[in-house]
């Protein structure tokens, strides 16, 4: 199969695929089903083809076949947990599959702790307090623009404020108002968000409908 | 109260309860002696031939051994002396009870104990049954067939007890045949003195008794009688005998010498030999009263046989009989009965009060030697005990007073009528007692029948069989028994005691109490219960199904506006105008962006990530597509990784678009490291030791033996990371993890303008060096880089569906504006309205 054949047969494929997603806008319908479903079994197939060829292979298979004695040895230790992970398959066996699920929730809950900890909360705090370092340039700006995320982020936290105090129902009037404030930068940032996904979608279709159109072309 | 407790459940009944309250169990006993037959009781013809087999041995050989010794029915010779007269015994014992017995006719239905033998040989009706077959063999001189006479009729042992000390015969008939010349020489000195009496009469003073033949009345009725009275019909019998005291009782007799148990209808017969047969109503000469029984009354085969031994050509006594002919009859003075005794008033007899078993005891019927032999055997005790009953108690009788038969069988000077009436009333064979009238079938017992199971209700089981349990004798003991313990009645532990003595103690199974039905319910109840009716009848019910949905508004506007957009977006495409002007204010994350790319090292090693899903390939090929132009036209090494699985696939595609352009080959100028799994941990160790993580490129090749990798052995060797991202959390997850290994490179970064409110603080705080974001980013990044591409190809389509989105917006608004308006507006008029 040559490569114009081969962008013939894939171009063909994709144009009645986008056409088969773009039937939802009728409604729930086989075709965008069929679309679906494809989409969704191609991907677990290359996904499970990936693991094998560039995880599971060279890895640990070629280690353990090819390795040393000491690399063996570290190795049994991921083989005997993934083969007790495998044992979650069976709900007899579930169990001892535990251990490894254990380890690999340990490890992942430490390593994205210690990765927001260090890369996120520390850097993001020094960040907003550095905006009112009078000694970098442009302070004025920094500063306004360290206030207002002072303000919004006070007035956010206020908003999910639910507590009330001991003498009345009601919560503080001050955390109240603050709380008016917090609505207004949570819709601000609901509406930056819904901008990027309306860009990013917008892109797509155009991604989409542009490339219906280059194979429209390619026929003419 | 007396109780009756149950044998199964030991819970206590009332007395007169059949069956268990609780269980229903039946609370007497199926094996106790059936009721006796009573007078007036219908012969139940049942096939009892299938309980042959449930006889005893020894009366079975007797039946067989009868049938052996059965003679041919030969004609009966003429007048035999020895010739048993069967009914006469009970004739004499129906003058004792006369409302027992009752003349037997062509119509009536044969003796219920032969109703049995009758099914078997339903067939042959008119043959007379074996017993008298051999009766009509022994009418001959030989008088041995007398013997067989109890087993052809299947009657019990005790006739045959009587039997024994008696030579061949019947005992009784050949005390009957000294009447005549010829026999009298024979008699014996065991005749009774009744019989000694009678045997002075002469037989022409016996026949003056029979006024019946005396007035020409034929002597039996021939078209009525079975064959083989037809046969014995021409034989002469003695009619003296047959109605001897009848005709010489005379009228005057003073019923005050009568006694009161034979004061009865029954027993106003005239003479104790001949009140058996008596006359019915519609057979009794009416102008006759006084006039004995004629022969017309009689039974029919007893008239055979009357005429067999007495010839009708003799004349019949004229003169009654005297009272010295009773002088032998001792045994019937003592009892009480009159010689004189009143004619028998035909009317006052019912023959129906007979009961169908008596009739049958005439023909076995024999004397012994000291007492008749009727009078030994259970016709006269059956009469005793079964007869007074109903007659006697409508005369007034008291029931204490014994009857002079009871008497006279009390009387120790008769020793074997006693004995003999032992087995009559314990030892009754089994055959005589399945035809006792049947009882009401109990439920069980009903139910095992509707289920056509083969069983035998407990009423069936043989007499032997009954008397070898236990239940019986220990049953009278009942009250002992419950003292000591539950006594096992059914089963195979019938008899025994103590078996399960938690059913009898412990654990008695208790009538469970009687609880009202109706609920007593106040209103709030019966509100709850209604409304939780309510409820569950509207979830039980079904509600109808929906139409089909119409084509709304909401449908109409999704269509409009993805017809707008698609417009929008597919014009300039299709157009590929340029009418959009460019964004002349760069972002200024952009411009930071290009600047640390353009400050690189040529040939430096960079990292590219392309974590992002096909599905917005679009827009992250437009926003990386420039940056990675810009690296190769630096001549930068790059690197290409993956968390996503379908990240080597991508990457292929996105360097398949400038591989013609810059001439890029793998593992030369490029190396595609594939996936890395582990997500955040996979990131923090690829940070750590990439060498160790990732050994082959995706072609299985030594990935940092590749001169694309040459002098990287950490992450911060490379001299920068460009994160292509779509997803906030892939984007933070390479900032938090690879920043601090990544040391004074730069991190930067083209993102998807989705994940920009998430990412951009980390440009702001200085974790990123550089942002391009969508296709914005990428339009502007190829505005610093003087390039054209994606990003300006899709700019008049991305600026004409962002006019779509604002004219929605703005059109959505005012729309929202009015409808609220609107909304308060009625709501203003509603409130107007309303007083």
């Amino acid at each position: 199969m040559t490569g114009e054949t081969l962008e013939l047969v894939s171009g063909i494929l994709s144009f009645f695929l986008t056409l088969m997603v773009f039937s939802y806008l009728i409604g729930d319908n086989p075709l965008f089903r069929t679309a679906i479903y494809i989409f969704i079994g191609v991907s677990a197939g290359y996904a499970a083809v990936v693991a094998i060829y560039q995880v599971i292979l060279p890895n640990l298979v070629m280690p353990l076949i090819l390795g040393g004695t000491a690399e063996r040895i570290v190795l049994a230790f991921p083989l005997v947990l993934g083969l007790l992970l495998l044992l979650k398959l069976s709900p007899g066996a579930a169990r001892l599959g535990n251990p490894a699920s254990a380890y690999l929730v340990g490890a992942g809950a430490a390593v994205a702790v210690v990765g927001a900890v260090t890369g996120t909360l520390i850097p993001q705090v020094m960040a907003s307090i550095n905006q009112f370092d009078t000694a970098q340039p442009n302070a004025l700006e920094r500063i306004i623009e360290g206030s207002i995320i002072l303000t919004g982020t006070v007035s956010t936290l206020a908003y999910f404020h639910f507590g009330v105090g001991t003498k009345s129902s009601h919560r503080n009037p001050l955390i109240g108002v603050l709380a008016l404030v917090g609505q207004v930068f949570i819709g601000v940032a609901f509406g930056v968000l819904f901008a990027g996904a309306y860009a990013a979608a917008a892109t797509a279709l155009i991604e989409r409908v542009q490339s219906l159109i280059n194979f429209l072309n390619s026929f003419f | 109260m007396a109780e009756a407790r149950c044998p199964v459940c030991n819970t206590p009944n009332p007395e007169n309860q059949e069956n268990c309250l609780v269980c229903g169990a039946r609370l007497r006993v199926t094996t106790e002696p059936l009721p006796p037959i009573r007078a007036g009781q219908e012969p139940t013809p049942k096939s009892t031939s299938e309980l042959e087999r449930t006889l005893p041995g020894w009366l079975r050989d007797l039946r067989s051994g009868g049938g052996e010794q059965q003679p041919s029915p030969t004609p009966v010779d003429p007048p035999q002396a020895s010739q048993p007269t069967q009914s006469t015994p009970d004739d004499l014992l129906a003058g004792l009870s006369g409302d027992l017995f009752t003349a037997p006719s062509e119509e009536a239905p044969a003796p219920d104990f032969l109703s049995g033998l009758s099914g078997a040989a339903g067939e042959e009706e008119e043959e007379a049954p074996d017993w008298l077959k051999a009766l009509q063999g022994s009418l001959p001189a030989d008088t041995a067939p007398a013997t067989d006479q109890p087993a052809q009729g299947g009657l019990s042992d005790w006739f045959q007890a009587e039997q024994e000390p008696e030579t061949e015969g019947n005992g009784f008939i050949e005390s009957l045949a000294q009447e005549t010349p010829a026999l009298h020489e024979e008699t014996s000195e065991e005749v009774a003195d009744w019989l000694r009496s009678l045997d002075t009469q002469s037989p022409s003073a016996l026949r003056s008794a029979t006024p019946a033949q005396e007035a020409g009345v034929p002597s039996s009725q021939d078209g009525e009688s079975p064959d083989w009275l037809s046969e014995l019909g021409g034989e002469a019998i003695p009619s003296a005998f047959v109605e001897p005291a009848a005709a010489t009782v005379p009228d005057e007799a003073p019923p005050a010498e009568t006694p009161d148990w034979l004061s009865a209808p029954g027993a106003e017969a005239e003479t104790p030999g001949l009140e058996g047969f008596a006359f019915p109503a519609e057979e009794a000469p009416p102008a006759a009263p006084q006039t004995p029984a004629s022969e017309t009354d009689l039974p029919d085969w007893v008239t055979a046989q009357g005429e067999a031994i007495f010839p009708a050509s003799q004349e019949p006594p004229t003169q009654p009989m005297p009272e010295s002919s009773l002088d032998g009859l001792d045994w019937l003075k003592g009892m009480g009965v009159p010689a004189e005794s009143q004619p028998q008033d035909p009317g006052t007899f019912d023959p129906n009060d007979l009961p169908a078993w008596l009739s049958t005891q005439e023909a076995p019927a024999r004397a012994t030697a000291e007492t008749p032999d009727w009078l030994s055997g259970g016709s006269l005790e059956e009469a005793s005990l079964t007869a007074p009953p109903k007659a006697l108690a409508e005369e007034g009788v008291p029931p204490a007073q014994p009857p002079p038969a009871q008497a006279f069988l009390e009387d120790d000077s008769l020793p074997e009528i006693a004995s003999a009436a032992e087995p009559f009333s314990m030892e009754m064979p089994d055959w005589l007692s399945g035809i006792t009238p049947a009882e009401k079938p109990q439920p069980r017992q009903r139910e095992a029948e509707d289920q056509g199971a083969p069983t035998l209700s407990p009423g069936e089981l043989p007499s032997w069989v009954q008397s070898m349990r236990p239940v019986e004798s220990i049953l009278s003991d009942s009250e002992s028994a419950e003292e000591e313990g539950t006594l096992e009645q059914k089963g195979p532990l019938a008899g025994l005691r103590n078996v399960l003595p938690l059913a009898a103690t412990g654990f008695g199974i208790r009538k469970p109490p009687a609880y009202a039905n109706k609920l007593s319910l106040d209103e709030t109840q019966q509100a709850g219960a209604s409304l939780l009716e309510s409820i569950m009848a509207a979830e039980t019910t079904a509600r109808p199904a929906k139409a089909l949905q119409r084509v709304t508004s909401a449908r109409l506007l999704r269509w409009l506006i993805a017809l707008v957009l698609i417009v929008a977006v597919a014009v300039p495409s299709l157009l590929n105008t340029q009418f959009a002007p460019s964004n002349t204010l760069l972002p200024p994350e952009t411009l930071a962006a290009a600047n640390q790319v353009g400050a690189l090292q040529a040939g430096a090693p960079v990292l590219v990530v392309l974590d992002y899903e096909p599905g917005l390939s679009g827009e992250l090929e437009a926003a990386a597509a420039p940056v990675i132009d810009h690296l190769m036209i630096q001549g930068m090494r790059l690197a290409f990784i993956s968390t996503s699985p379908a990240g080597p696939l991508l990457t292929e595609r996105l360097l398949g678009k400038f591989q013609g352009i810059h001439g890029y080959q793998p593992n030369q100028q490029y190396v595609n490291l594939g996936y890395l799994p582990g997500g955040p941990a996979g990131i923090a160790a690829f940070a750590a030791a990439p060498s160790a993580v990732v050994r082959y490129t995706i072609t299985s090749a030594p990935a940092w033996e590749t001169s694309a990798l040459a002098g990287v052995s950490s992450f911060s060797d490379f001299a920068a990371v460009l994160v292509v991202t779509d997803s906030v959390d892939a984007g933070r997850a390479w900032i938090e993890q690879s920043g601090p290994a990544l040391g004074q490179a730069p991190l930067l970064m083209a993102i998807s303008a989705q994940a920009e409110p998430i990412i951009r603080p980390y440009y702001d705080a200085g974790q990123v060096s550089g942002l391009v974001t969508g296709l914005v980013g990428g339009a502007a990044y190829e505005q610093v880089i003087g390039k054209t591409g994606l990003g300006r190809q899709y700019w008049d389509a991305l600026s004409a569906s962002f006019l779509a989105a604002e004219v929605f917006i703005v059109a959505g608004s005012v729309w929202g504006l009015f409808a609220a308006l609107r909304t308060r507006r009625k709501k203003q008029e509603n409130d107007e309205a309303l007083p």
